[in-house]
């Protein structure tokens, strides 16, 4: 399988992006619901209108529950199925039954017709030939709005959905680990934006205690979580899991400073690091609980819901780095697939099509801090200019590696955020664990 | 004679007759499945496979085993876990009947209320449990801080407390059954027997083991087999708050056998791991039914 390294596009397309978004923007309060329902009329009435019409068609589309990303594509669902005389019904699950249910429908008779797909198990789904590959429609400008094809999404992003050279899927989701911290404490206490992970740790032992606040939170639970930090570090320090003909490129040393971090860390972190999932870690922070965060941006939108969080206004982001100079971060995304026994392959791309495209993303980006894959997303400078964290992800992604998505990864991952619990747990050095890390990858994958 | 043999055999088709259905809901729904799992158990594949052909691995599934070292941690606290769990509702159990017993007025109602926690499921008494041992919210992290402890208890995140944790919630729901049964053998225990010891001057811990003891014991071992079958093949509270972690500081046979099917697709060896526990349950309970039928109870 072919891993996306085109630097030198996302580069450019990051530039572009880097010229057009600009700091946060202090927004008046607009009623979040109107603003959305508006901006769905809008984009139902101009050329960002699906394509197609499939009167008396019923698709199912499956995904995991949490909000406020499953209403509001239910939200968005409906509004698609008033143009295209079509019915969309959600099978929602939580996340960590998704997979297995996928698998035993699409094992069995079927039933699913839309899926979202986590890189972490595309890989499997796409070898046992579960998926119907999209390229027809992708290539077709029939399929497609005016102007849209293949190069309407970030290439890097696009290419994770596609298997032995067939596009399956369509992205969105995009996101990426950041630092999180409160800027009223740093300006308090004097201190200067953290930059790299030494500053990081740094800053985290010198709040750690005050006020009954821990120093920093972070993901210990071994749900995936674990391993997107890791795999941020990893790019930090110029490495990754595996090379493009998928044989293993582990670093040790690079894999031990990442581990050893993850060890210091913990002692500044709140009691129960290792049963943190990413939404844990950022309540710890929204209710001051924590003067740092480290975790995903869409779970980092609890940081700024006045549902949610005491410290609304008060936090900062910055980009996971190890050198000074040089962030980065994993390319965190989902796909959006179609079931290879769909009957109805033609109206469930047409949905695909039009909800990955920015204008309906921008509709999701403030509430669920996502950002789309299509370029036109980022020129949409009033969506851009809502999204807090937008320059730490930018400056992240520009030296990102993507989410693991090769066949292998459903096994490696658990061994891997094992280690890393293991290590925080003091069972295993920093070394020993990353040892194992590259004793499991070699196994897996060969050396 | 002839007529008497045609009696018989009438009532022994009837007999047949009724118990028809519940054979064929046996073998439909038990025991053929457990078959086609131990003949699938003999193939290498993966979730992902159920309609494809299979690879015949022999008895490689099992073999694996002996070299599984997460197996043998997955046993290990499983066994810890019945041995102490099941332990300690054993005698809370024979000491909370035995107060209940000394109860004259409101017995029903104290019984009804200690009877709540079994009836709540195991997912939502695991979900209770979550924030009660949720280390910045929860009830025992609050009630430290009265006593000066105020950064929480990680008992969840613990490897130490982990399973210590799920034992408590055990005990906590499961006690009560054990008091239903004992409860129910104390109140026949012939009133004489305690008369005659009381005027041989036997006092109320000497009559407690010389005498509840014995007489309960077909009881005891009844609530051993059950709770020692239930707490062995143990599964959703563990899947509910940590899937056996962290790292596998909770992992039990049970959940270990599904992780094995569905996180990591390896069907055959979690079918595999299915037998093992059914064979280790077997042998078990077959020890406990021994030991019950020296007592000639059945």
């Amino acid at each position: 399988m072919k891993i996306a390294t085109n630097r030198t596009i996302r580069r450019n397309v990051l530039a572009t992006v880097a010229c057009t978004a600009t700091a946060v923007a202090a927004m008046p309060a607009v009623s979040a619901s109107a603003a959305l329902a508006h901006q769905r009329a809008s984009n139902l009435a101009n050329a960002n209108a699906p394509v197609g019409k499939f009167p008396g068609v019923h698709l199912t589309l499956s995904r995991w529950s949490g909000d406020p990303w499953t209403s509001e594509q239910q939200a968005a669902a409906k509004q698609w199925d008033k143009a295209t005389g079509a019915t969309i019904t959600f099978a929602a699950v939580p996340y960590e039954n998704l997979k297995t249910q996928q698998t035993l429908t699409l094992s069995g008779a079927g039933g699913y017709d839309i899926l979202y797909v986590h890189p972490s198990w595309f890989g499997t789904f796409a070898k046992s030939g579960f998926l119907a590959p999209i390229s027809s429609y992708l290539n077709n400008p029939a399929d497609n709005p005016a102007g849209f094809s293949a190069k309407s999404y970030l290439p890097s992003v696009l290419s994770q959905g596609a298997y032995n050279g067939s596009q399956y899927c369509l992205p969105d989701f995009v996101s990426t680990i950041v630092v999180a911290y409160r800027k009223d404490l740093f300006a308090k206490y004097g201190l200067s934006a953290p930059t790299t992970l030494a500053s990081v740790l740094a800053d985290a032992k010198f709040f750690n205690g005050k006020n009954g606040m821990a120093g920093i939170a972070l993901p210990g639970e071994a749900t995936g979580a674990i391993s997107d930090v890791m795999t941020s570090m990893l790019a930090a320090e110029g490495n990754y899991w595996y090379n493009k003909t998928g044989k293993t490129t582990l670093n040790v040393a690079d894999a031990t400073n990442a581990v050893q971090f993850y060890i210091n860390a913990s002692k500044y972190a709140p009691s129960g690091l290792l049963d943190d999932a990413v939404d844990d870690a950022a309540l710890a922070g929204a209710t001051g609980k924590a003067a740092m965060v480290i975790s995903t941006t869409p779970s980092l939108s609890a940081l700024n819901d006045p549902t949610k969080s005491t410290t609304v206004g008060k936090w900062s982001f910055a980009p996971i780095e190890f050198a000074a100079g040089r962030p980065a971060g994993e390319l965190i995304y989902w796909n959006w697939c179609i079931a290879a026994k769909s009957p109805n392959v033609a109206a469930a791309y047409s949905f695909l099509q039009w909800y990955t495209n920015g204008p309906q993303q921008a509709t999701i980006a403030v509430e669920g801090s996502t950002a789309g894959a299509t370029n036109n997303f980022y020129t949409d400078k009033t969506v851009l200019a809502k999204l807090p964290f937008l320059p730490a992800m930018q400056a992240a992604l520009a030296h990102s590696n993507p989410q693991p998505s090769i066949p292998q990864w459903s096994t490696l991952q658990p061994e891997i955020e094992s280690d890393v619990q293991q290590a925080i747990e003091g069972k295993l050095t920093a070394k020993s664990a990353a040892d194992e890390m590259k004793q499991a990858l070699d196994g897996a994958l060969g050396a | 004679m002839r007529a008497s043999q045609r009696r018989r055999a009438r009532s022994h088709r009837l007999a047949y007759a009724f118990l028809t259905p519940a054979v064929v809901v046996l073998l439909g729904l038990i025991v053929g499945p457990l078959v086609y799992s131990a003949l699938l158990s003999l193939y290498r594949w993966q979730l992902t496979q159920i309609n494809s052909s299979k690879s015949y691995a022999g008895v490689a599934n099992y073999r694996a085993m002996l070299h599984d070292g997460l197996l043998g941690t997955a046993v290990r606290n499983s066994v810890i876990f019945v041995v102490v769990a099941v332990s300690i509702e054993l005698v809370l159990g024979i000491l909370i009947a035995t107060a209940l017993t000394e109860i004259t007025r409101g017995r029903h109602l104290a019984t009804s209320l200690i009877l709540l926690p079994m009836i709540v499921t195991p997912v939502v008494a695991a979900l209770i449990w979550q924030y009660i041992y949720n280390p910045q919210f929860g009830t025992i992290s609050q009630a430290l801080t009265l006593f000066g402890h105020q950064n929480g208890i990680d008992v969840l995140g613990s490897a130490q407390l982990v399973l210590p944790g799920f034992m408590l919630i055990d005990i906590w729901q499961w006690t009560p059954f054990a008091i239903l049964v004992f409860l129910a053998g104390m109140l026949s225990v012939p009133e004489e027997l305690y008369e005659a010891a009381r005027v041989d001057g036997a006092g109320k811990a000497r009559i407690l083991w010389s005498i509840t003891i014995p007489v309960l014991m077909p009881q005891i071992l009844v609530v051993l087999l059950f709770r020692t079958m239930d707490v062995y093949r143990i599964f959703d509270t563990i899947y509910v708050l940590t899937k056996g972690g962290p790292g596998a500081a909770s992992e039990t046979v049970g959940l270990y056998a599904y992780q094995e099917g569905f996180t990591y697709f390896n069907t055959g060896y979690s079918m595999a791991l299915g037998v093992f526990i059914l064979v280790t349950v077997f042998i078990i309970s077959s020890a406990y039914i021994r030991l019950l039928r020296r007592r000639r109870v059945f």
